[in-house]
């Protein structure tokens, strides 16, 4: 009894059970296309770091860190090192959805620096990662492993001023990976807004 | 009354565990898309903090039976708030299945004006005596 008790409350804790991105774990393989409509393969960037950063525009969490220019500067930042994937699950019968035009002038308009903006409208990829909210980070290191799944701050908000104060995971992993580091905090708790699957 | 009182527990229980875990959801992942509908509204962001209390903190005097008109009439007002601010644009939609999209949101609202109208029944912490309960 005890121990059901214990493992009921566990799975609604845990996020070891629905993440399937695991850190110390091979990253789920995927091919989905990108804004522009050519097929993008994880296999390709086989001996690069990979971010994947869970995206949507209607989501206040996510535009905290475009309207502070937070997010384009890790991205700009980074753009040697890495390569940055943006993924977008949202479906395309919700609210959210957004047409290629508009999105890419969205993209523009706030000098987004992804390497490719990954369009997975049937939720594929979302669901292999687990990716729960947006913004959601993976990190998989050059060997296709995944070291960091979680949050991109501890700051949990929508105010855009909060950035500054904030301990970036994102940077501390990337930071510690390129120095040849272990990643010290390799899973936390994702925060923002659900993603829009199917 | 026994199945009276049988028939009020199952009602909080099950009202009470439905919400809550929309609440522990908000616990780990933020507030997530209440700020969405909030912001849209124009109202402020502190506002949704208030959702703690409709799905964490009323659920729970609910299924404990303590205060449990009130924690009813909380849980009430938390979901017609969600139903103006995050669902109105569909708030009549019908399925293909036929029911409506929203019924689930209506069926929390509903059953949680009758809790709040029923009581919690004497298989409660709060017992027939204590007061909004």
């Amino acid at each position: 009894m005890h121990r059901a008790l214990a493992l009921a409350v566990s799975a609604l804790f845990s996020t070891a059970v629905f993440a399937t991105a695991v850190p110390g774990q091979p990253a789920p393989g995927f091919t989905v296309t990108d804004l522009s409509g050519k097929p993008v393969k994880l296999e390709d960037y086989k001996g690069k770091t990979v971010v994947l950063e869970w995206i949507n525009f209607g989501c206040p969490f996510v535009m905290k860190h475009y309207n502070s220019g937070n997010m384009q500067a890790l991205q700009k930042k980074y753009a040697n090192d890495v390569v940055w994937l943006a993924v977008n699950s949202t479906n395309k019968g919700h609210t959210d959805w957004a047409e290629p035009g508009p999105l890419n002038a969205q993209l523009k308009q706030l000098g987004a620096a992804q390497a490719r903006y990954l369009v997975d409208e049937p939720g594929t990829v979302g669901m292999a990662y687990g990716a729960k909210t947006t913004p959601h980070m993976f990190i998989i290191d050059p060997q296709g492993k995944v070291v960091y799944n979680g949050a991109i701050d501890d700051k949990r908000s929508t105010n855009p001023a909060d950035v500054k104060t904030a301990k970036n995971y994102v940077v501390a992993a990337l930071d510690e990976l390129k120095a040849g580091k272990p990643v010290s905090t390799a899973s936390t708790t994702p925060y923002g807004c659900t993603i829009k699957y199917k | 009354m026994k199945a009276e009182d049988a028939g009020k527990l199952l009602l909080r229980a099950v009202l009470g565990l439905l919400v809550l875990l929309h609440g522990i959801a908000k616990l780990r992942f933020g507030l997530g898309d209440v700020a969405t509908s909030l912001a849209r509204a124009g109202l402020p962001a502190a506002l949704g903090y208030l959702v703690y209390l409709g799905e964490v903190a009323a659920p729970l005097a609910v299924i404990l039976g303590w205060w449990t008109r009130l924690g009813a009439l909380l849980m009430a007002a938390n979901m017609a708030v969600a139903l103006v601010l995050g669902h109105w644009g569909h708030i009549f939609q019908v399925e293909s299945h036929g029911g409506l999209l929203l019924e689930v949101q209506f069926m929390f609202l509903f059953a949680a004006i009758a809790v709040a109208l029923l009581g919690a029944g004497r298989w409660s912490l709060g017992g027939a005596k204590q007061r909004w309960n």
